[in-house]
This record gives C-alpha cells, structure tokens and sequence, in this order.
C-alpha cells in the first residue's frame, strides 16, 4: 500500500479528540465517519472512554489493541505534537491534522517540530488546519462538513479549509459526484503534487480541482500537474491574482514574473485549465467530466435566433472555438432541414419559425455527420416555439451524442417554459445552460484541453552549451566577490553558448578605446566596465553611435567624469568599446531560477519600456519547440515579427534558438539565478539576432 | 580685448558667480572660456561645460558652449596635445571667442593646481595668454589666510600678471577688514573685493536637486520650481517626525524610502518642497496621486538613503539660468564689495 492510499482507503480510523458534544468538530468528524457508511473499523480516542455514536471510546491511542491506517487529531494545538508521537509509537500511517494554530498564524516552530518528529517516525502528516478528507471508495467522510456528499468522479484538492466545507456542500446542490476531496491545510508534509501523483492512476477520479492559495514546492507541482494532464483533465484556481508588490528587482525578467504572471503562464503551459472562480470552474468539471472529448474541432451552432446565434459566434471567438466554416460542405449537410430563408452558414440558423422539429431535423443531421465534432444549440422562446417540448429534445439527443462521442450543449432564453426546463436539468449533468457565454466557456475548456493534448510533446529542447567555460567565468566573478557578471564576462558566456552578440573589447585608456573602435569599425557604442557601475545609463557611463575618433574621445571623457561624479569609489577597469549593431526588432528575452517554480523563461517585447508594456510570456522546463512557438506567438507584438507595413519576417529560428540556450544556461549552470538579453535584436528571417546588452546575475552563496 | 584669468585656491569657491556679477558691472561685450572643463555636460554627441552653457546663456553669447573647452578629462589632452600644440589651441580658441570683445573671461578649474600636468592649470593660462589673474578665495578665515600666504609662495615662483585677490562669502565684511586685511596688505597680496556671504545664494530649487542626483520625477512637475531651504532624513516614525519643529517649516526635501508610504503622507500633509524617494522604489499609486494633487514632485534615486544624503551634502548651489534673482544679487554684490575700476585697468 503507498501511503495515499492509506489515506484514501484505510481500513482503520482513530478520532483523536472525538467528542460527544454536538457542537464540538471532534464530534463532527466522528459523526461524519460513521454516519457516513465507511466500513473499516472506527476508534474514538477520549480520556473519558465510554460508549460514541456506538463505538467503544479508548482514553488513549496506545489502549486500541489493532492497527491503525489513520488518525483525525481534532484536539487543541498545544496537544497535538504528543499526539503526533503516540500515533509514530502506534505506528498509524498517516494523521490528518485538523486542528489550526499553526504556521498559518505564525507558530511555524510547532509545526517544525511535529512535521520533523513525524517524518523521523514514518507517519505521514496531512495539514494542520484542514477540515479533512472524504474518499468516495472507502464511503469515507472524515470532515467537519456536509454529510450529503454525492459519489462520483470528480476530485477536489483544496488549500483553504473553509472554502473546501462549502465546496462540498455546493458540489450537493449542483449534483456534481465526487470521488475524493483533500484539504492540504498548512501543507506541512503532504501537498498538492502527491495527491496529484495518487489521483492519476485513481480509476474513480476523471477530472481533478484544485483551490490553490499560495504555491510552496512550485517545480514539483508543475511536474506533477504535467503527468496528470497526460492523463485527465486538472481545474485549477488560485486566488492572489492581484498580490504582486512594486518590489525593485536588478532584473527585468525578476520585477516581471510577479509570481501569480509565471503561475498562470506554467499551468497553461502544462493544459491546466484555470477558472477565474468557482461557478466557471464548477461549471467546466460538470461538463468535462459528463461528456465526451471530440474528435476534432469543427463546432456547429444551431439556433433559432439570429442575434442569440451571432452572440453566440463571439464566445467562441473569445473561447477560442473553432467554427465549422466549411460552407458548401455546411450547405450539403443541412439544406435539407434549413428553410429556403434561414441560413446554412455556421451559426446554422432555422429562422424565428422554428419549433422543436425542426431542431429535432438539424440535430439528427448534425449527430450522423462525421464532419461535424460538437453541437451548441441555441433555443430561444420566440412566438412559435413549443418550449413544452424542449425537454424532450434534450432528452433524446444529449445520449445519443454521447454515444456518438460529440459534446452537445443547450442554451436556452426565454420565458417561464425555458426556465423550468433549465432547472429541471440543473444538477443531473446535462449541458443545459441559460447564456451562450456559459455554455461556450464549458466547450472552451474543452477545447483547450483537446488542443492540449493533441500537441503535447516529448521532446526536451535543451542545447549543447559549454558548461565548464561558463562556471568558469561565474567562479572568477565569485572569486572578485561579485553576485554579478561584467558586461565582458557576460559577452564571454554569449559567444561560448553561441549566442550571437557585437563584438567588442575593454579599453583601459583612451589610446586603446580610439585604437579598438578603429579595429572594430565605426560606428562603435562604448559602456562603462565596472562591477560598482550596475546600472550605466543612470550612470551616464554609455555612448551611442560614434562614428569617429573625435566621438569616440568626447564620449570616452564624458563617460570616465559622469562615472567618477556619480559613484567616486568605483573601481574603473575601463569602457567596453562595442560594435554598434545595426536597428531591428527589439525583444527580451529572460531565464531565471523562480523560487517558487525553479528554471523559467521569459520573451517579450524588449526595450526601455518593457515593463510598461508587459508584453511577455513565460515558459517552465521541459521545453520544447511547440511551446517555445507558442510562448513567441502568445505576445501581442507577435505580428511585428511577421513583419508589418511591408517589413518581411524577422528570424524567429534565430529566437527560439536564443530561448532555448538561455533556458539551458539557466538549467545546468546552477551558480546562475538570472540571464536577461535586453535587447535582443531580431532581424530579418535568415539574418539571426543579436544580443546587445546581456544582464547575468549569480546565486548569492557559494555553488 | 582685456584678458582675465579667474582661478581659485580651493572649490567651490564661486569663480563663475562672480564672474557673472563681473561682467555684469563692467557693462560690456564679453567673451567666457573654460579651457578644462570640469562641470561636463554630455547629450546627443555634444560635450560641453556646466559653467560655459551658463554664461552663454546669461550674455546671449553667439558661440557655441562646447568652443569653450579644450578638453574635460586628462586622458584626452595627453592623447592630443603637448605643451606647445595646447598653446596653440588655446590662442586659437582664444581669438575666435575674443573677437570684437572687450573683455575675454578665462575660468581655471575646481582649485588652482587642477590640470597642471596637461598645461591647463590657472597659472598657466595667465602665462600662455598674457592675461590678468585674479584669485577668488572663500571659507573660514584661517582658510583663506592659509590660502593667502600659499598664494604669495606660488607668486614669487612665477611670472605672471596678477590682478588681486577676491575674498568671498565672507561672513562678516567689516570685522575681515578690520582685523585681517591689514596683515594681507602687508604681505604685498592687493585684495580687490571682499564679497560678504548671502544666505539666499545658497538655496537651489527642486528641479535643480533632480538634475544634480539624475533622478527620476515620477510626479509633481509643476513644483519643480519650489525653493530647497532645508533637506530632513525621514528615518523615524511619522508621528515622531510630526512632533518635530522644522518638519512643519516650509521648502523643505525629505529623503525617505520609496517603501516608507507614512513617511511620505505625513510629508504630503506639511509644506514640503519635494520628496526622495531612494532604493529605486515607488510608493503606491494612491500615494503618487495624493503628491500630484499637492504638486509635490516626488524624485525617485536609486541610491539608498545614507548614499542619497551624502551626493547632497556634496551638491554646490551653483547659479542656473532661471536664478534671475541670484543674478542681480551678484551685480548688486560686486557693484558694492569689489573695485570694478581694478577691474577695467588693462
């Protein structure tokens, strides 16, 4: 048995606390277990023993004389931790804490030690400050919530205890089954990732939903979310979208990746699909989890209502739905049950002298089509419709599409009739909706988990750079005692990862600056070169575009007086003279080591302004191509690399081939926390990219 | 085309203002060079002196500032020129800045040994050019008898056309005559003006701090103009810096951290000319609104607040070309305290 599964069935139950005071969780918890039908055998733990709910009560965990799977400690926080060590002395294989009075209100020590303590001792911590776990194959309901849960196959992980009582509660009224519910609590030691790693293989369990709050072991996580999408689709929210401070970081890529921005770009990444809230989300695991993933994308809408129809049309724009625009084939599949004045193009309108008939003709053709992969059909109350008969229409149609292997959704407006038919389906599964964005938002999700595992891949695009000449670089730097690399040093790593950037060399003096720009050719641009020199424009340390000796000295005096006058103890080696490099598309590209999710990549639209624009897209590791095309494509600038107003395309090889070497850079090169090109130029396809300014900053520690 | 070399035995000690109050007095053509410039100024390719723009500015000079430097750094005037070629430019810039010009104003560097290894020093202008050199001298009074007596050292080594000694920003004018003037007149040193301290002299506007600290003004564009008396640390708590007297006095800057958003407000809520904002950090946006609505530019550095206290410290008032006022003062100021008629002899 692994350890989930002691928690998810367990053949033996401890309540530790459990309390025959009706207001008390102890109580609760014992009633929930019991009353709840679970089959194994049930231990209440009080040291007033006696007779609970029909149990013989012990007056200690070490009196049951059997062994014990899973121990609810429900008792004041200042007892748990000896709690905890009789349950290791019992050897009971995991506790669920429920109690609170942990790291969430600052006692993060106690919660150290019971977690430390119980790891040393083989038991598996759930929590502290949960409300518990319900498992439908083990009929087992260890929460202080609702008893009415409904069996089904919907798995629910939940950081917040109280919004996970309410969410089983909602799922009651909804009619949404579930086959498991969590609450992580404090995650102490069990956590979003090995629930994850459990419900993959859970045969009970077709999509999962996660509540998440805040992201500890992020790489973990994301591996985990990408095996489990493999598999089955995950719904994720995560409050704290807003939570990002105006915190000064030395790096654009840093001040970007607002943790809530890499958040959602890496789930995306890995097809979770993210609800702003709980009805999108509850509304997205109904429909995944009751209907059929189609076969391809051409989506039909059928409707009786122009307006409602072309409504309709821009959901699935903003859906990313995919209209069925074959118009002779359209024309061929439904001419036969389209009126002379109705319209066979996609929205396939049946016109305002529709009834349910006519429906019924559309959908039959729609259903034998192989052309055809799902349906949204809109039933609007006009004056001839028989809303009586609606349904009916549903009734007959949602099993046969099914059957068929093609989502069909309902969206219905109108009166009473339509109202009553919309409740009549409420909670039993069928797509019934009341708005076209509703329903459309479900067939989106779908689609975005269809589009996702249509092009998921194996391949790790990773490329071969130079490892030992770079860390050797990083171990000078660190030998200079600098978190940071020189504008040389992080030319030097460009050109060992092939990176293409200008040529360049530092002059120490001014004959060397005037003899290098002759060597390298005017126009040149010159940079201050000192470690104590980070930010060189507000420095007044760069010059731009100089065409000739006398430029090059003015600037080289300029530079030499503006930096003495703006740092006077920093140490000068002298100015980087480099190639000026000719205009382009200006990007920025970023790796960085996320604290939270661990190697990461950024592009976006590069320049002075980037973090006005946040124009940008993050990917994590593994990376590969499809991603990397999708990361570029997803930035709104996207088209100025297609090339606009008569430019041609820019060399988009020659990007994906930067992201791709920065993003191993950061991957193999552990000393290195952040590499940003800022600018990147970009030219035309075939000319390849030049990296002007390289920003590298190294871990702070020894690597 | 009368020549004078203005130089200084120490910084700062006002060379270009009296200048301007100089010229002012003298009522006629003037030509200005700085031939080491030492305020540079460098933007679109153009490098030019702080000292040059301003007095190009103030006498509507028709040539251009960046004519008026040989060179700012050592590195350039060792790499073009020798003793004999910066001779040579200097005569040639010299005649193209003179001509039809009464008076030619030649200003030395920061002190008076500055640029001697690459010829520009202010004694060694006054040689190659024949011109008359006068020295400002300012600080306590043992600093500027100190300064006198180097001074005549370096006079008995040399042989140039020394015009006198101007004492300025000096606190008391009277008591300086009475008890050291005598002892200076003595030494053979001609002192052609003691100029007395002005308080108002020292006050520069907020845009003026900005500029010095190249920082960003992230709101309050429209009180850039206010006048800088005092700068206060807002390194205690608000209520602390509330129940301190000179946080209510008016023209004051506060320097706190851009994170420090109850430092601010209570800034925001007395008369404050400006805020610092150091670490590179901005304070919310509510915040911002509230100093835009009060017209209070908030300037944001990079630096952090020790760092930030310490570059102002080292800011000199120097005159702009919006200080109208400070301008008269200084034609006012040398009109009264200094011997113009020294001045006008060839």
């Amino acid at each position: 048995m692994t350890d989930m599964k002691y928690l998810f069935e367990p053949q033996s139950i401890a309540v530790i606390g459990a309390s025959l005071d009706t207001s008390k969780i102890g109580y609760k918890v014992l009633e929930n277990i019991i009353l709840g039908g679970y089959r194994g055998k049930v231990y209440p733990i009080n040291p007033r023993s006696g007779e609970m709910l029909g149990h013989p009560a012990f007056k200690d965990l070490e009196d049951v004389n059997a062994a014990i799977d899973l121990a609810c400690i429900v008792i004041p926080a200042r007892f748990v931790f000896d709690a905890v060590r009789k349950c290791a002395k019992k050897r009971v294989k995991t506790a669920l804490i429920i109690t609170s009075g942990f790291s969430e209100v600052g006692n993060i020590t106690e919660e150290k030690k019971i977690t430390a303590y119980a790891r040393e001792h083989g038991v598996r911590i759930l929590g502290p400050n949960i409300f518990g776990v319900y498992s439908a194959k083990a009929s087992l309901n260890a929460t202080f919530g609702t008893r009415d849960v409904i069996a089904g196959n919907v798995a629910i992980i939940t950081q917040s205890g109280a919004l996970g009582a309410s969410m089983i509660g909602k799922t009651a009224v909804e009619n949404i089954g579930l086959s498991a519910m969590v609450s992580v609590g404090n995650k102490a030691d069990i956590d979003e990732s090995e629930l994850l790693d459990y419900l993959i293989t859970h045969d009970q369990t077709k999509i999962i939903l996660i509540y998440v709050e805040g992201v500890k072991e992020g790489e973990r996580l994301i591996k985990a979310l990408n095996e489990t999408t493999k598999k089955k689709p995950v719904v994720v929210i995560k409050s704290g979208r807003s939570a990002k401070g105006a915190i000064a970081a030395a790096s654009h890529t840093g001040s970007l990746a607002g943790a809530d921005e890499v958040f959602d770009a890496l789930v995306r990444q890995y097809g979770v699909l993210r609800a702003e809230d709980i009805r999108d989300a509850f509304d997205w695991c109904k429909f995944l989890s009751n209907n059929p993933m189609p076969k391809g994308e051409h989506t039909v809408i059928i409707t009786n209502g122009g307006g409602i129809g072309v409504m309709t049309a821009d959901a699935c724009e903003k859906y990313g739905v995919k209209l069925y625009d074959d118009l002779p084939a359209l024309n061929g599949i439904f001419s036969g049950v389209v009126p002379d004045f109705g319209s066979t193009k996609n929205p396939i309108d049946l016109t305002g002298q529709a009834t349910t008939a006519e429906f019924d003709g559309a959908l039959d053709v729609a259903l034998h089509n192989d052309n055809i992969d799902a349906v949204i059909t809109l039933l609007s109350e006009v004056a001839v419709f028989d809303s009586e008969n609606m349904p009916e229409l549903i009734k007959k149609y949602y099993p046969q599409y099914k059957e068929k292997g093609k989502p069909i959704l309902f969206s219905c407006l109108g009166g009473d009739k339509v109202q009553n038919c919309i409740n009549s389906y409420h909670g039993s599964g069928h797509p019934v909706y009341g708005g076209a964005y509703e329903s459309v938002s479900c067939l989106g999700a779908m689609y975005r988990y269809y589009n996702y595992l249509a092009n998921r891949s194996e391949e790790i695009a990773l490329a071969d750079i130079p490892k030992k000449a770079i860390e050797e670089i990083v171990r000078k730097a660190r030998e200079d005692k600098r978190h940071f690399l020189l504008a040389h040093e992080a030319q030097a790593i460009m050109k060992a990862a092939g990176i293409p950037a200008p040529q360049s060399r530092v002059a120490r003096t001014l004959d060397e600056a005037v003899q290098y720009s002759g060597e390298i050719g005017y126009p040149v641009v010159m940079k201050i070169a000192s470690k104590d020199i980070i930010h060189k424009s507000d420095a007044g340390g760069v010059a731009l575009d100089l065409e000739n000796s006398n430029e090059v000295i003015d600037a080289y005096q300029a530079i030499m007086q503006s930096c003495r006058t703006y740092n006077p103890s920093a140490k000068i080696e002298g100015v980087d003279v480099l190639e000026m490099a000719r205009p382009g598309t200006e990007l920025i590209i970023g790796a960085r080591r996320d604290k939270i999710f661990g190697p990461i990549v950024m592009f976006g639209l590069g320049g002075i302004y980037v973090e006005v624009m946040k124009d940008i897209s993050f990917r994590a590791f593994p990376l590969n191509h499809h991603e990397i095309t999708n990361m570029i494509k997803e930035v709104r600038s996207y088209p100025l690399l297609l090339g606009v107003r008569g430019e041609k395309k820019k060399d988009i090889d020659g990007i994906m081939d930067t992201i791709i070497k920065l993003g191993t850079i950061i991957k193999r090169c552990e000393a290195i926390s952040d590499i940003e090109i800022n600018p990147l130029v970009a030219y035309e396809e075939g000319e390849g990219v030049k990296a002007l300014d390289v920003r590298i900053l190294l871990l702070k520690g020894e690597r | 085309m009368k020549k004078i070399v203005v130089a200084s035995m120490r910084k700062n000690a006002g060379k270009t203002s009296v200048i301007v109050g100089i010229a002012k007095a003298l009522h006629e053509k003037i030509g200005y060079m700085k031939p080491f410039g030492d305020r540079l100024f460098y933007r679109k390719k153009r490098l030019w002196d702080y000292d040059s723009a301003l007095i190009t500015h103030i006498f509507n000079l028709e040539e251009n500032p960046e004519e008026m430097s040989i060179g700012f750094d050592p590195s350039k005037l060792r790499y073009m020129y020798d003793t004999e070629s910066i001779k040579k430019k200097l005569h040639e810039v010299i005649s193209k800045i003179g001509k039809d010009k009464a008076t030619v104003f030649v200003e030395g560097g920061k002190d008076i040994g500055y640029g001697i290894s690459v010829n520009l020093d202010a004694i060694s202008l006054a040689q190659f050019i024949d011109g008359k050199l006068l020295i400002v001298i300012s600080g306590d009074d043992d600093t500027i008898l100190d300064d006198i007596n180097l001074f005549k050292k370096c006079l008995h080594m040399t042989n140039i056309n020394f015009g006198g000694v101007i004492v300025n920003k000096v606190r008391d004018v009277q008591d300086f005559k009475d008890i050291y003037l005598p002892g200076i007149m003595d030494m053979g040193i001609k002192v052609i003006g003691i100029i007395p301290s002005r308080e108002e002299l020292t006050h520069f506007s907020v845009n003026y701090l900005a500029e010095r600290l190249l920082a960003k003004v992230i709101t309050g564009e429209g009180g850039l103009r206010n006048t800088v008396k005092t700068i206060l640390i807002g390194a205690m708590s608000p209520s602390t810096a509330l129940s301190t007297p000179g946080f209510h006095e008016g023209n004051k800057v506060v320097i706190t951290g851009g994170d420090r958003s109850d430092m601010i407000l209570a800034a925001l809520e007395t008369d404050t000319a400006g805020i610092i904002l150091t670490g590179n950090i901005l304070p919310p946006q509510n915040i911002i609104s509230k100093a835009s609505e009060r017209n209070v530019p908030l300037l944001s550095v990079p630096l952090d607040t020790y760092q930030t206290a310490k570059q102002i410290e080292n800011i000199e008032p120097l005159l702009t070309k919006d200080d109208a006022d400070k301008i008269v003062l200084w034609e006012q100021l040398v009109q009264e305290y200094l011997n113009v008629t020294e001045i006008r002899k060839d």
